[in-house]
């Protein structure tokens, strides 16, 4: 009987290491979805804004930067996104691996109509932990009303992309 | 049985079986780290000049207004502004009219006055990939002897 214990706590052990790996491992190489990193953005009006505090809405978080030709491209699909999905409990977090002073026009030329931040630091750490280990924008991650990552999207995403991605997981709006 | 039971309850806690593999052709295992995709080689001094040389990737570009070149301290030598082969014109929505740069690039420094020291460098560059990413300026700080 005690052997038997032995082998079942052993089984759960491994299982409970490779869970962790998973989940802590590229995830290029993993073919399950992972919690969310407990991440924190302090948007540009100051305000922070906690991954946890959006829990039970649909989080998309498109990681992008003034510099990135690509991820200037994405910007007025994301505000759309942003009006069309709203209604379903999107909720799309813009953190910008940049300086205030390049995102700030930015907010007004495309009419940004959700949070953004601009650090390049926190925002490269953040990326980081949703599993992009190369650094590389933009980066989109999508997060289901439970805290799972669900989506992850290195490179641009053209509207129509947007819209299949959003449909899938939301529904049409 | 137990043990079976034991590994579905764990799985089950806090993992799912359905997040998509990622998509397009931008998926990160085929892209480069940033060093090997614009590789910085070692800055040589030849008299009154350095030469800086990049091996960008195929597939890679560097963008010929972000690159910079500055010394981090005090120094009797002085930099004059680097001199940069004529790039590939480029039209871009956003940024205008740029120049870019593939395959080997190839930049000169010159200085002026008494280079009796080690001299430290700091290069910036900024680039991106074909595949539609683009990378962080990358910082590079080289030291070079007398």
């Amino acid at each position: 009987m005690r052997k038997l214990v032995a082998i079942v706590l052993s089984i759960a052990a491994i299982a409970g290491g490779a869970l962790l790996y998973q989940q802590l491992a590229p995830h290029s190489a993993s073919p399950m979805s992972a919690a969310a990193p407990a991440v924190n953005f302090v948007t540009l009006d100051g305000k922070t804004l906690s991954l946890a505090s959006l829990r039970g809405h649909w989080v998309l978080i498109n990681f992008w930067a003034s510099w990135c030709a690509p991820c200037i491209d994405e910007l007025p699909n994301l505000v759309r996104a942003q009006d069309e999905y709203g209604g379903l409990g999107l909720k799309i977090i813009g953190p910008a691996l940049d300086e205030a002073a390049q995102v700030q026009p930015m907010l007004t030329r495309f009419k940004i109509n959700y949070p953004v931040t601009a650090d390049f630091a926190g925002g490269d750490l953040a990326m980081r932990a949703f599993g992009n280990d190369k650094g590389a924008l933009p980066f989109t991650v999508l997060i289901d009303p439970d805290g799972f990552i669900v989506e992850r999207h290195l490179g641009g995403m053209s509207g129509e992309q947007l819209e299949t991605l959003l449909q899938r997981h939301l529904g049409a709006h | 049985m137990l043990g079976a039971a034991l590994l579905v309850a764990t799985l089950g806690a806090s993992a799912r079986p359905f997040e998509r593999p990622l998509e397009g052709p931008s998926s990160p295992d085929e892209l480069l780290p940033v060093a090997e995709a614009f590789s910085l080689l070692p800055i040589e001094r030849e008299g009154d000049t350095l030469h800086l040389s990049w091996n960008i990737a195929p597939g890679y570009y560097l963008y010929r207004q972000r690159i910079r070149v500055e010394a981090l301290a005090p120094s009797p030598l002085g930099l004059r502004a680097i001199r940069l082969p004529q790039g590939i014109a480029h039209v871009d929505e956003h940024f205008g009219a740029v120049q870019i740069y593939r395959g080997l690039l190839d930049a000169d420094v010159p200085t002026t006055g008494a280079f009796d020291r080690p001299l430290r460098l700091r290069v910036t560059y900024q680039g991106c990939a074909d595949a539609g990413v683009c990378y962080p300026p990358q910082t590079v700080v080289q030291t070079i002897g007398p």
